[in-house]
């Protein structure tokens, strides 16, 4: 097998194709980016799973200064705190643990939670945060049980489980999966098709050479490999630009934008996730590519 | 070299045979003729010799080897012992006579090394060593015709088709032509020519295959185009 034979060969098949192969790796990058994108939504729910153990955690807020509930005309007293204890000390064994949270651990939490949003805590000072009692349950369905003995009590702002929140943030993050995944498997379709056709029209812009090939005793492999290289070499190139864009999502999206939302339900896709997808991104594309390019081969340059 | 027992081809689409029930058999070194009209079966014939089709019926053999019983991942090694030469030359447009010639030998893998020496060997044997570099374009017929001879020839085949191969060629061109491949043919070469062209059957006097609506009428050993008295 003369390698410089089959490459000079690809070299022309890319050079004569150029238009077609342009096509090939727009469509091809576009589906890898969103392939790209449902890899790392999964990897971002996963981030954010180490928080739905605490759902097991129902946090009970007390009225500080800044409070708009109308139960709380002042801040909490400490009279007021003490009996919150109280009432919460009579509710186990349902209730496991109370751990109280004054205002400096209260700050000291929310600059640990929001250490990617720097303006934010810059902006925010520890009076600003309200105290609370962190109570772990039995049972996290027994929430109702803190809600209903604790809500709308002297000192108490609200009883806040974030049980809810993070299940419609996980449905959310979910459907933008499937959507990314559909969107993903559709363009991957209409790039397999492109690439078999791209081929075929490369094939069939060589018919004096492949059929002197054919009639001089050249082995299938051989007359078909430029062709098949020049497909897989569209799909890598797509590869490379679709992980490209992910990047600049990341970038752009994810690092300026997003960091400083949602940084606190856990860390946000990093790099390591990022070139997590890497493998997959050109796997997929050498599969299809290849594939694809080697099925319209043996059908079109059949012997 | 090469036999046929009770060959038949039928196209699908056509209702008469292409080739009836030939029975023939050349032997190692000959030269042969295929006369015929248009549609006889004479590139039908060359086309089953290369396996380019299978006989609806009977057996084809080519250097002992059943063609019917080769797989199809055998049938490039078949066919780089065939040389091939066509009416209408076959050339690439847009590669010189070396890099034509050459191009037949980088595509079933024959190192760089070897093609250099063979080419000017193979254009210095059809008399083309002094037009190495021209493109097709710049060539007369009978000079293209010598570069897809020096191409059929240039991996020392040990059987040579030539489908009309004069069949564009004037008549003193198509003479110097035939010298070539009778050349060929006394290397110890297989010959096997389909033509129309009566003059150098008469002239060359060589076994002479007729067929005439895909059935093999005539078999001469040293025939004419037509019929003897």
């Amino acid at each position: 097998m003369r390698l410089r034979f089959v490459f000079s060969e690809l070299a022309i098949g890319l050079r004569k194709n150029i238009l077609m192969m342009f096509s090939v790796v727009i469509i091809t990058a576009f589906s890898m980016l969103a392939l790209g994108i449902a890899l790392l939504v999964q990897r971002q729910v996963g981030h954010m799973k180490h928080y739905w153990y605490n759902q097991l955690q129902v946090s009970v807020y007390l009225c500080s200064d800044h409070s708009t509930n109308p139960n709380c005309p002042t801040a909490a007293t400490d009279v007021q705190i003490q009996q919150v204890q109280t009432e919460l000390d009579s509710l186990r064994p349902t209730v496991k643990s109370i751990d109280f949270v004054d205002q400096a651990r209260a700050y000291e939490l929310f600059k640990q939670t929001f250490h990617d949003a720097p303006d934010l805590v810059k902006n925010t000072s520890p009076d600003a945060l309200p105290e609370s009692f962190v109570v772990k349950l039995q049972d996290p369905k027994k929430f109702d049980v803190i809600n209903s003995a604790l809500s709308g009590k002297p000192g108490v702002d609200s009883v806040q489980d974030q049980h809810v929140f993070l299940n419609k943030l996980f449905a959310i993050l979910n459907q933008l999966r499937v959507v990314a995944i559909v969107i993903s498997a559709t363009v991957i379709i209409a790039a397999i098709v492109l690439i078999g056709v791209a081929v075929q029209v490369s094939a069939a812009s060589r018919k004096r050479e492949t059929g002197i090939m054919r009639l001089v005793g050249a082995s299938n492999l051989y007359i078909q490999l430029p062709f098949l290289l020049e497909g897989i070499v569209g799909g890598l190139l797509g590869a490379v630009v679709g992980f490209g864009a992910l990047s600049a999502i990341k970038v752009a999206l994810i690092d300026h934008s997003l960091r400083a939302v949602f940084g606190a339900f856990g860390s946000l896709v990093e790099w390591s996730d990022v070139f997590y997808t890497l493998p997959f991104i050109v796997g997929v594309s050498v599969l299809i590519s290849g594939l694809a390019s080697f099925v319209t081969l043996r059908m079109y340059l059949r012997d | 070299m090469i036999r046929f027992a009770d060959v038949s081809k039928i196209y699908p689409k056509q209702g008469k045979p292409a080739l009836d029930d030939v029975s023939l058999e050349i032997e190692k070194g000959e030269f042969v003729f295929l006369v015929g009209a248009s549609g006889s079966g004479k590139s039908t014939f060359l086309r089953l010799v290369l396996k380019e089709e299978k006989p609806s019926q009977g057996h084809v053999h080519v250097a002992g080897k059943d063609l019917g019983r080769l797989s199809s991942w055998k049938v490039p090694g078949l066919r780089r012992q065939i040389g091939t030469v066509f009416q209408d030359f076959r050339l690439l447009p847009n590669k010189t006579v070396t890099q034509n010639v050459a191009f037949a030998l980088e595509v079933i893998g024959r190192p760089q090394s070897q093609i250099r020496k063979i080419i000017p060997e193979v254009l210095d044997l059809v008399g083309l060593a002094d037009k190495a570099e021209r493109l097709p374009g710049e060539l007369s017929g009978g000079e293209q015709q010598r570069v897809a001879i020096a191409r059929a020839f240039a991996n020392r085949p040990i059987i040579l088709l030539a489908d009309e191969p004069t069949g564009n060629l004037d008549p003193t061109t198509s003479v110097g032509i035939m010298k070539l491949l009778d050349r060929i043919n006394r290397t110890g070469t297989t010959v096997v020519m389909a033509t129309h062209d009566s003059q150098i059957v008469d002239s060359m006097r060589r076994r002479v295959v007729e067929l005439e609506g895909g059935k093999l009428i005539r078999d001469q050993s040293r025939g004419v185009y037509g019929y003897s008295n």
